[in-house]
């Protein structure tokens, strides 16, 4: 069985990602993506967040596609720390709670470019944790011109909410992430997809092993490099870190079937296959994880 | 005629999303509202932002609302000035252009809490302007705790701005923009509702006179109480201005239909009749600079 983390779709909307390119996949394209490939459910993350894409998606838009497939698709929710009036003191719980009570499991892709400890940011996440609401983010390196959080080199910012929130579940993702699996990253490489052999002492497991809600989504090119760029590294750290990653692919359309939607299944099935991964392992990631911290049997 | 300037709407149910006592009704509400009040069209726009509510609206919304009513209700599409990679150098024109080929005649509210002269502002003001449509925004007072474009007393950055944008049409709007149509506007409650006599040499008049490619949206409290709050100064300045002023309502609920729906109509009607404002100052303001305006 695999559930897939991380997943754009768009129902009512025709807008295109960029000029002349397609936009999301529709729901009748991922299952028959999903169907050939042998995924069966996918985390559906909302473009409500005004950085990172031209289609602005509401929450209500996701959930519409829940309510017509509700065996395929898991729905999160997205609250911009903006939200209700720009201000710190912004009472997210009331929406949060709003949209787990529709069925969100989470809340997510967040890609407001603002800072990690901005305390509209901090805010948001206290309410998360209150809610007990998943928080799956995106990190960005600088201040306009990308989305996502920002935050310095080595994530000090990020660390500082891990640490202070300890009952919020993060969802780890992006290439500015992900590039931390090694201990080599520099100040020219974080931002981008680094290749080749994993440095010992990189600041991912650091993170992982010091903070036990942290967890790693392993979507999209950045999760599936940071796992396969030394493979016998990325399967010893996906069996050391068995409960704390997650499967998934990013497929934002539907030429994303030769890619991102097969990368990181076709790794683990080849890790299994050939003995390095055990099948205990590779079931928490490619599916039980996901079922455990969504709580999805609830 | 009636052509209401400003209104808010969705598709979906009021219970479905997280906006409590402040629910927005359905394209069925405003309707019924509109033909309580003899409004004839409404311009409906999303909040597409994320500052003013506890939820964000998408541009589909509003189009499948309008689709229900085209002959009532006009859609027109939210675009975040951060929309993209949060860039001054965002391509909007690609977005504007894919809303404005389904039907949208114009941008806006705009309430993005971001200073009237930020290059992301900017770069989307220069992308309407080549468009061509025009862009409804709310003005804040400071930055933080509230929504719409932030400025300063006087209103420095948007008269900046409106120098920038010569060919782009502003619909200006919100109490921090109509509180300066007198003189005496100050600090304090720039952000409010001022009552009492208007003083002249206000801001509005002044911004009007000097630059011709912005016409103010008299819809809300704010719009309403910019011309009721003195009526004879109101009346005059409607007829002064005739051709810049646009009637509206900002309505989004029933419950609206006794007060923000009526008042700005009551007055005008209350003008027309009384001989304070002559029949072709009350058809501009109503619904004739809108159909210009929005080239219906």
């Amino acid at each position: 069985m695999f559930i897939d983390c991380h997943i754009h779709i768009a129902m009512i909307s025709d807008i295109g990602w960029q000029r002349d390119s397609d936009g999301p996949a529709s729901p009748e394209q991922f299952i028959e993506m999903y169907d050939e490939v042998g995924i069966d459910r996918g985390v559906m993350l909302p473009l409500v967040i005004p950085e990172c894409n031209f289609l602005t998606q509401s929450n209500e838009d996701i959930l519409m596609i829940a309510d017509k497939y509700p065996d395929r698709f898991i729905p999160f929710c997205n609250i911009d720390p903006r939200l209700m009036r720009n201000s710190p003191e912004a009472d997210l719980s009331y929406p949060i709670n709003h949209y787990k009570d529709k069925g969100c499991k989470g809340i997510g892709e967040m890609t407001a470019n603002l800072w990690w400890d901005d305390p509209r940011v901090t805010n948001l996440c206290d309410h998360a944790e209150k809610c007990q609401m998943p928080l799956l983010f995106h990190v960005a390196t600088q201040e306009g011109n990308t989305y996502g959080l920002i935050d310095d080199f080595s994530l000090p910012r990020f660390e500082v909410q891990v640490k202070t929130h300890p009952s919020l579940t993060f969802l780890a993702h992006s290439n500015p992430w992900w590039s931390y699996v090694s201990g080599d990253v520099t100040e020219e490489t974080w931002g981008g997809y680094p290749k080749g052999p994993v440095t010992e002492g990189g600041r991912i497991p650091e993170l992982l092993h010091k903070y036990p809600n942290l967890n790693g989504d392993l979507s999209a090119g950045s999760g599936f490099n940071a796992v396969s760029r030394d493979p016998d590294w990325g399967y010893a750290f996906m069996t050391e870190f068995q409960d704390q990653l997650l499967f998934g692919t990013d497929v934002c359309r539907p030429a994303n079937k030769d890619n991102v939607l097969i990368n990181l299944k076709n790794f683990m099935e080849e890790g299994l296959a050939a003995g390095k991964l055990s099948q205990e392992v590779f079931d928490k990631i490619s599916h039980q994880n996901a079922q455990r911290l969504l709580k999805l049997d609830d | 005629m009636l052509i209401d300037i400003h209104a808010h709407t969705t598709i979906y149910p009021r219970d479905v999303r997280p906006l409590s006592e402040k629910g927005i009704g359905t394209p069925d509400e405003l309707v019924e509202i509109y033909d309580y009040a003899g409004i004839d069209m409404g311009v409906i726009m999303p909040a597409a932002q994320p500052e003013p509510r506890a939820c964000v609206q998408s541009n589909e919304d509003i189009l499948q609302c309008a689709a229900l009513y085209p002959d009532r209700l006009i859609p027109f599409c939210g675009i975040d000035p951060r929309l993209g990679y949060n860039s001054p150098d965002t391509d909007f024109s690609y977005v504007i252009n894919h809303y404005r080929d389904k039907g949208c005649r114009g941008i806006g509210e705009i309430t993005a809490n971001l200073w009237f002269d930020d290059p992301r502002c900017w770069g989307l003001f220069r992308h309407a302007e080549s468009c061509g449509l025009p862009l409804t925004f709310h003005v804040a007072a400071r930055e933080g705790g509230c929504y719409g474009f932030i400025d300063e007393l006087g209103l420095p950055r948007l008269e900046k701005t409106l120098q920038e944008f010569p060919d782009l049409v502003f619909l200006a709007h919100s109490q921090p923009f109509w509180s300066h149509i007198s003189a005496d506007v100050n600090q304090d409650n720039w952000g409010g509702y001022p009552d009492g006599p208007v003083v002249e040499g206000g801001r509005i008049p002044e911004l009007l006179q000097r630059y011709p490619n912005w016409m103010g949206d008299l819809s809300a409290g704010s719009g309403y109480n910019a011309v009721s709050r003195d009526p004879d100064f109101g009346y005059a300045f409607l007829s002064e201005f005739q051709d810049r002023l646009l009637f509206g309502t900002d309505c989004y609920k029933r419950e609206q239909k006794n007060d923000l729906l009526i008042q700005l109509k009551t007055f005008l009607e209350e003008g027309l009749t009384a001989g304070r404002i002559s029949q072709e100052v009350f058809d501009k303001v109503t619904y004739k600079n809108a159909q210009r305006v929005l080239g219906l």
